[in-house]
């Protein structure tokens, strides 16, 4: 795979990869107004990086990322999964997932430049079961889909 | 066209674009065009101070972007530090250790001109990931192969040399090969960081124990900062050592010595 030069094909086949996390139990930290917690992940050939961010101020800036990591030691998000917090272009304080496409490498954006609203969670929890759903990744426990929300 | 410009419409145009949120949990946001570089909106939250002027923050956004592909504690460490402090400084904003928040106190009058100084800041602050060392390792090359090929011709400078004939060659590159005297070829390593130190062990090593005649030339980054163990394992098996780009007179002599 030539990370310099990703296609759709290349990173569908990333994110359909069958994936564990190899440290489950990894706790979570709190540092300046940040709760994060990071889980490797494996899958054929390649390592990645599952992670998920919760602001303390704000229930609604949440992140669910997955990174894989290239060959070269760098990083390249190939989903994130955020919360309503912010806007982005003409998503207006929604949640929306961030996908690595050809489109945006070859305009020489990050590759996760495009998102699409969704409103398929809307916790850090549901972003989670979301994206393990999604991404083929397993070796997580507990994992909770959230109910539809009825306010918004 | 310049002289079709007034004030009024420039004033529309701004306004357009920067807008008032008002959530459901009574937080207030600021939306402007400001934006990171995988193209989310800077999420700035306004609030009322007790002495009634106004809050203008990132809610702590801008580390949280930041941590999701860096580690931001080196924020907080050595030159990034400095140069953190100094964008605090020069942006005329305040940053709260606890919360992770960046924020500007002012009034409503003054809103705009806040939005404007954090909003800087912010990108100031992201843009400090210039500095991630694989980055600069990268950036490290450009400028090697640039000093190389003023002073050899570019069609004799190879990167990324696989050693033909060689049992897994491509698992084994060597960054630059030029011709040296006497027809043997001159390996040149780059060594941005320990741990290419300890990769260029591994690729002189394998050529010597499959008889691969060579020279080598090994220039470093920074040689200083290359812990001693790796650099003498290096040293064993390496050539000729340069301290770093900066020893320009040295690489000179160094790579015209050895060049055909």
């Amino acid at each position: 795979m030539n990370f310099d030069a990703l296609t759709d094909k290349d990173i569908a086949e990333l994110i359909n990869l069958e994936k564990k996390v190899k440290n489950p139990g990894s706790r979570w930290s709190e540092n300046r107004g940040n709760r994060q917690r990071n889980y490797n992940v494996s899958g054929g050939d390649f390592l990645f990086s599952l992670y998920l961010r919760q602001n303390t101020y704000d229930e609604q800036h949440f992140s669910c990322g997955l990174i894989v990591i290239k060959p070269d030691g760098q990083k390249l998000t190939l989903l994130r999964y955020n919360g309503a917090n912010h806007p982005h272009g003409e998503i207006k304080y929604a949640c929306h997932i961030h996908k690595a496409s050809e489109r945006a490498i070859r305009e020489r954006k990050k590759p996760e430049w495009y998102a699409e609203e969704t409103d398929l969670y809307h916790t850090l929890e549901g972003a989670l079961f979301q994206m393990c759903k999604d991404a083929n990744i397993s070796g997580l426990a507990n994992l909770k889909a959230d109910e539809p929300d009825l306010f918004s | 066209m310049l002289e079709r410009l007034n004030q009024e419409d420039l004033c529309k145009q701004f306004c357009a674009d920067v807008k008032l949120h008002r959530r459901t949990d009574d937080k207030v946001m600021l939306e402007t065009p400001f934006t990171f570089p995988d193209g989310d909106q800077y999420a700035l939250y306004l609030e009322e101070t007790r002495t009634g002027g106004i809050r203008l923050s990132d809610g702590g956004t801008t580390l949280i972007q930041l941590s999701y592909e860096n580690d931001t504690d080196k924020l907080f460490e050595g030159a990034r530090s400095t140069l953190f402090e100094q964008i605090i400084g020069e942006q005329g904003i305040q940053f709260d250790d606890n919360s992770g928040q960046f924020f500007v106190e002012t009034n409503v009058q003054d809103l705009s001109k806040a939005a404007f100084q954090l909003g800087q800041a912010m990108t100031r602050v992201h843009d400090l990931t210039f500095l991630n060392r694989s980055r600069v390792a990268s950036t490290f090359y450009d400028d090697l192969k640039e000093h190389l090929c003023d002073l050899l011709p570019r069609e004799n400078v190879k990167q990324n040399f696989l050693v033909p004939g060689l049992p897994n060659a491509d698992h084994y590159p060597v960054d630059f090969c030029f011709e040296g005297k006497a027809g043997v070829p001159v390996f040149l390593f780059g060594i941005p960081n320990r741990d290419k130190a300890r990769l260029a062990t591994i690729c002189l090593q394998y050529f010597l124990q499959n008889q691969v005649d060579f020279d080598s030339v090994l220039v470093f980054q920074n040689q200083e900062e290359i812990p001693r163990g790796d650099l003498s394992r290096l040293s064993n098996v390496g050539g000729e050592q340069i301290s770093s780009l900066n020893a320009e007179d040295d690489f000179r002599r160094k790579i015209l010595k050895k060049a055909a």
